[in-house]
């Protein structure tokens, strides 16, 4: 982890951090920054073929440029994460 | 003599029409060594682009990674050598290893400024590597180039979100959410971003709108009872956190909510 993540997750936990002085819990600031980590990266779109990145078949490409989450191949919404 | 003038006109233009066979366009042939020579790496860099993708297909990613390498080796023009640096960083990331990976990826960049693929996979790869800078100069010049791509502004805002550049992650995340309004892991991000300017009201209400979105999140119900906590209302946060415990998979969030719903329980 750099130090600006580090940072980052370091103010996130401060934030929350009297809530769990709140709850009387004593946690683990590791732990915290596990559960509470921005959402995952977007997956790496697949190869490309010889002809190359332009035209109408070129499947990565259009995932790259296209404003529909679920044609960009994003994230699915997690279940039981 | 206007119907003299288009008769013979009709004649100019179709003579063929009628009555002449036409014939393909014959096979190009060349006893010159040169061009003979281009021909053959021609076809070898198309093996083994085949050979190297159906190599990414069954994971082995050794195998493809020497493809690509042999392609590059021959030099081939546009766009085949773009292409290729990106299958091969392909390959590379599958390795595990994204350094390499990354300046492959940088390289198809260099050869085609407008390659947004090669954008988006940079930006993953960065992430990977836990090269936070790099992802963010990426995913700057992606969006630059593709202001309303759902990648590029899920990823400057996933980039930004890390590196603590809240307002960039809150615009990119709102933009995404103008035309894809449903998509949760989006209301998660920009209440981790609220969280992080201490808008507990604008967290608490990203929160439910994911979970309006996908119930069964229990990362965001998890933080949604951080949140309640915090606002002070015990009995919401104890029921927020029996969901997790209750829907969650993952141990370390489930113990952790657990923890959290025993010590409010007291």
């Amino acid at each position: 982890m750099n130090f600006k993540l580090a940072f980052t997750m370091g103010v996130l936990l401060l934030a929350l951090g009297t809530a769990v002085a709140v709850a009387g819990v004593e946690l683990s600031p590791t732990a915290m920054a596990q559960v509470l980590e921005p959402s995952q990266a977007p997956p790496l779109l697949g190869p490309i073929a010889v002809e190359g990145r332009v035209g109408w078949a070129c499947e990565p490409e259009k995932a790259a440029t296209t404003g529909s989450t679920r044609d960009a191949h994003l994230p699915e919404p997690p279940t039981g994460q | 003599m206007r119907a003299l003038a288009l008769a013979l006109c009709v004649f100019v233009c179709v003579p063929q029409a009628s009555g002449a066979q036409s014939y393909g366009t014959p096979a190009p042939s060349s006893t010159d060594r040169t061009t003979l020579r281009n021909l053959a790496i021609g076809r070898e860099i198309r093996e083994r682009f085949s050979r190297g993708m159906a190599a990414l297909d069954r994971g082995d990613y050794a195998a493809a990674i020497a493809e690509f390498e042999d392609v590059l080796q021959r030099n081939p023009g546009e766009p085949q050598n773009s292409t290729a640096h990106y299958d091969l960083a392909l390959a590379l990331a599958g390795a595990r290893e994204f350094e390499r990976a990354a300046r492959e990826l940088a390289a198809a960049i260099a050869r085609d400024p407008g390659f947004l693929a090669a954008y988006a996979n940079l930006i993953t790869v960065d992430l990977d590597n836990n090269d936070v800078a790099g992802a963010r100069a990426a995913a700057d010049r992606f969006i630059a180039l593709a202001p309303t791509s759902a990648r590029a502004l899920y990823s400057q805002g996933l980039v930004a979100l890390r590196a603590g550049d809240s307002a960039t992650a809150r615009a990119d995340f709102r933009k995404l959410l103008e035309h894809n309004p449903a998509y949760a892991p989006a209301h998660y991000d920009l209440a981790l971003a609220a969280l992080q300017d201490g808008r507990l009201d604008v967290a608490e209400r990203e929160l439910n709108d994911a979970l309006a979105s996908a119930p069964s999140y229990p990362r965001a119900r998890f933080a949604l009872g951080i949140v309640l906590l915090r606002e002070g209302r015990r009995s919401e946060a104890r029921m927020a956190f029996e969901a997790v415990i209750h829907d969650a998979s993952d141990p370390a969030l489930r113990n952790l909510a657990a923890s959290i719903h025993d010590a409010i329980a007291q």
